[in-house]
């Protein structure tokens, strides 16, 4: 069975990138949030295995969604995606509860390492 | 990159090409371990920066840089002039460089990168040259840097006298101590929250004591890929390599017990170490095997430091709207205060606005300060430039550099003041010969003072120089039509210096490549002036020159004195009237065409405001019921006629719209208590005369 993702990004551009490297390396992309808002929302509907959260998006900003997630599942297992010169707002979302951090422009391998650490993560 | 990722690469090389520069010319004077150092990782940062953008050129010369930072760290030789120049030569491509990228002039960028591969076969070849002059193996180029900070975390680490005793400390608690070393995959962005979540994962499970880097380095960035920790737990030492391991980019974990039998074994050399430790280092709280540990207080500090920021880089468009939204309440305040007087409105409320609102101007305006630090820090390298290229030996002194100033005042300082160093250096002092032929000390001297004087700030430009040829200046006048031989004869010799001032007027033989290029005295004086501030020169025959410039404290907001003009409210600047006197009360005379004011003793011209501003014809007979206002500011004065003194009260400066063809009298509009407009008089084109 495949491991499920969410992807939330506020540019169509970079949640379609990401659902390529995804769908490519066997991962399912069960849904897309182009805003913190709706990336809650879906991740209440879906229960995603894991979720790639960007920072910086309109309604709801991706640090106080890994928040709102992190309220009703404290198992949650979210990659926060930031830009460079983000640090301190990386930090601010690992303390949030973020598992794991990547740099945009994604490296596709970056990023399936990332997942796959992850994903062991919740197995162990 | 997206301009924000543009704008903040930018600002942190320009601060790391900074510490190259000034930390290039303090090593002239001689080396320094430390400083050495902290360019060598200068150097570094800049270097990974440009790793992550692609940038080869600028990766090589860094690398180049590097290695020679590295050589004379290891070895402690110092530097000779010719390598300081290579040096210092790279740095100025790699500003040229960045200055770029700044614009995004991808053209000027592949210039750049070019001028850069020529300067790396420079730094090269000095490099070359430095082993030679030191008979020293040559190191093998690029793999030398890598392999010695490599070897330093390859080694076990260092254990001082505290590091033992929480090693026992440990041991009695039956905890271990693992030596974990760590090396990230190459590549790996923001190392540092990298190193933040390796951190977290290990403080789960135990304490972190120990790291090389220190924390500071490791937070900053300062390493290549690789880093050790010393870390106390329960778990053990393959257990903490698997944690590790579990985290993505990780690329190598080693992980080996480090046993209290070890540590006990080196007491005989902590009797040694005792001497020169420090032994106010009390053992800390350990934390004991079961849960509920109280953090103890160095691996929090390693984490706090993540988190600790004193400084914050804000954006300069949020500041300058809050300076505009703060202007606009002040006007509003004033606005609010006209109307409670005329109703009568609960004082207290009111009362309590004004504070608030003076408060809050009073620290956005602060916010706005910025040291003059900033531009001087340019000085030094310049001066040496300078110097070099013109054969003379310059001492620069710099004082007052802490002094603030608005910012964008510091911004248009900036060329100005560079100028009359130049000046300085190539018209004030004199060759070594000469100066010694005169009796003087061969080596120059052009200090820079500043400091704050009452609500304005004084700059003095000073050298010991061979001053400014005053019959020179008058010969030129005379020359150039621009005065009469008598008129001449009855100039001042301040009067006739003042003269370097005006547009077009330059005494040098050649205008030099160094001080000419149209950047004349009148241009300093033009961006002196524009920005309220005024300018004097003094000189004394082959003693020396000095120039002063006065500048406004604050910007946006002055108290100003409020008076009316041929049915026109003007504002004009409150520090600048010395005093009110009534017409008819005032001895003023006709002289010429125009007046002169008897005013303690001093002779003063006396200009109709109205008439001068265009606003009403010129009188034959002035009222005695109208004003004479004595304006002052820099020894200078002047008296001006008005109408009516109606007041006084804050002002918030808003610029006329350049558009707007305006008097060089106006310095701004700004609107009144009663909401109407009033223009701000800039008092400086009548002092000048």
């Amino acid at each position: 069975m495949a491991v499920r993702v969410l992807v939330a990004d506020d540019t169509a551009f970079m949640r379609m990138t990401l659902r390529n490297v995804l769908e490519r390396n066997g991962y399912e992309v069960v849904a897309e949030a182009a805003n913190g808002a709706e990336a809650v929302e879906l991740y209440r509907r879906y229960r995603p295995d894991l979720v790639t959260m960007d920072i910086t998006m309109p309604e709801m900003d991706g640090i106080t969604a890994i928040r709102e997630i992190m309220k009703f599942d404290p198992q949650a297992r979210i990659i926060v995606c930031s830009a460079l010169g983000q640090k301190t707002m990386v930090i601010e979302a690992l303390t949030a509860g973020a598992k794991d951090y990547l740099v945009k422009p994604f490296q596709p391998e970056r990023v399936l390492e990332a997942l796959e650490k992850l994903q062991a993560h919740r197995a162990g | 990159m997206s301009s924000e990722e543009r704008s903040l690469f930018v600002s942190e090389s320009q601060e790391y090409l900074e510490i190259l520069n000034s930390g290039l010319l303090q090593l002239e004077q001689g080396t320094d371990p430390e400083l050495v150092a902290e360019l060598f990782r200068a150097a570094h940062s800049l270097k990974g920066m440009a790793a992550t953008l692609g940038e080869q050129a600028v990766v090589g010369l860094t690398h180049a840089m590097e290695e020679f930072f590295s050589r004379i760290r290891d070895t402690g030789e110092s530097l000779a002039p010719e390598d300081l120049d290579v040096l210092l030569a790279a740095c100025d491509g790699l500003e040229g460089w960045l200055a770029a990228v700044e614009k995004g002039d991808a053209s000027a960028v592949a210039q750049a990168q070019e001028s850069l591969k020529t300067l790396e076969a420079n730094v090269r070849a000095g490099f070359q040259k430095l082993l030679g002059r030191h008979q020293a193996p040559a190191a093998g180029a690029g793999a030398a840097p890598e392999s010695r900070q490599e070897s330093a975390e390859r080694l076990p680490m260092e254990l001082n006298l505290y590091d033992h005793e929480l090693l026992e400390e440990a041991a009695r608690r039956g905890l271990t101590v693992t030596d974990l070393f760590v090396r990230l995959q190459p590549g790996c962005r923001m190392k540092s929250v990298r190193v933040f979540l390796i951190f977290r994962s290990l403080e789960q499970v135990g304490e972190i004591i120990k790291s090389q880097p220190p924390a500071q380095d490791l937070d900053e960035e300062r390493f290549e890929d690789s880093f050790r920790l010393l870390v106390v737990s329960a778990e053990s030492p393959d257990a903490l390599a698997e944690r590790v391991r579990g985290i993505a980019e990780v690329a190598e974990v080693v992980a080996q017990a480090v046993s209290a039998p070890e540590a006990a074994a080196s007491r005989a050399d902590r009797e040694v170490k005792a001497a020169s430790e420090d032994e106010a280092e009390a053992p800390q709280d350990l934390p004991k095997s079961t849960e509920g540990h109280a953090l103890p207080k160095e691996p929090a500090s390693l984490r706090e430091s993540f988190l600790n920021e004193r400084f914050l880089r804000v954006d300069v468009n949020r500041l300058d709207q809050l300076v505009n939204l703060v202007g606009e309440l002040v006007i509003q305040r004033n606005r609010l205060l006209s109307v409670a007087e005329e109703t009568l409105i609960n004082s207290d409320v009111v009362e309590g606005i004004d504070r608030i609102a003076t408060d809050l101007q009073t620290g956005v305006m602060a916010l706005r300060m910025v040291p003059l630090r900033y531009i001087f820090q340019r000085f030094p390298r310049m001066v040496r430039d300078l110097s070099r290229s013109l054969g003379r030996k310059v001492e620069l002194v710099l004082e007052g550099e802490d002094t603030e100033l608005d910012r964008s005042l510091v911004h248009t300082l900036a060329d100005p003041l560079i100028h009359l160093i130049r000046n300085a250096i190539d018209h004030g002092i004199e060759p070594p010969e000469e100066r010694v032929r005169k009796g003087k000390n061969p080596t120059g001297r052009v200090s820079i003072s500043a400091r704050q004087e009452g609500n304005r700030v004084v700059i003095e430009v000073e050298d010991d120089g061979a001053g400014v040829d005053v019959a020179k200046i008058r010969r030129k006048l005379v020359e150039r039509g621009l005065l009469s031989a008598e008129e001449v004869e009855k100039l001042s010799d301040r009067q006739a210096l003042q003269w370097i001032f005006r547009p077009g007027f330059s005494t040098a033989q050649q205008v030099t490549d160094v001080s000419g290029r149209g950047v004349g005295m009148d241009v300093v004086r033009a961006a002196v002036e524009g920005a309220g501030g005024s300018l004097q020169i003094t000189s004394e025959p082959d003693q020396g020159t000095k120039i002063r410039l006065e500048l406004p404290l604050t910007l946006a907001i002055i108290q100003a004195m409020l008076v009316e003009v041929a049915g026109e409210t003007l504002a004009l600047p409150m520090d600048v009237i010395s005093e009110v006197l009534r017409v008819g009360d005032a001895d003023i005379r006709p002289l010429g065409a125009g007046r002169v004011l008897n005013w303690r003793g001093h002779i003063l011209p006396v200009i109709d405001s109205a008439e001068r501003l265009c606003l009403r014809a010129p009188q034959e007979e002035l009222d005695p019921d109208g004003l004479a206002l004595v304006l002052e500011r820099g020894g200078r004065s002047v008296c001006c006629l008005v109408d009516e003194v109606v007041g006084h009260q804050e002002v918030v400066i808003k610029p006329v719209s350049k558009l707007v063809p305006t008097l060089s009298e106006v310095s701004g509009a700004t609107v009144l208590g009663s909401g109407r407009v009033a223009v701000i008089l800039n008092p400086e084109p009548w002092l000048e005369g």
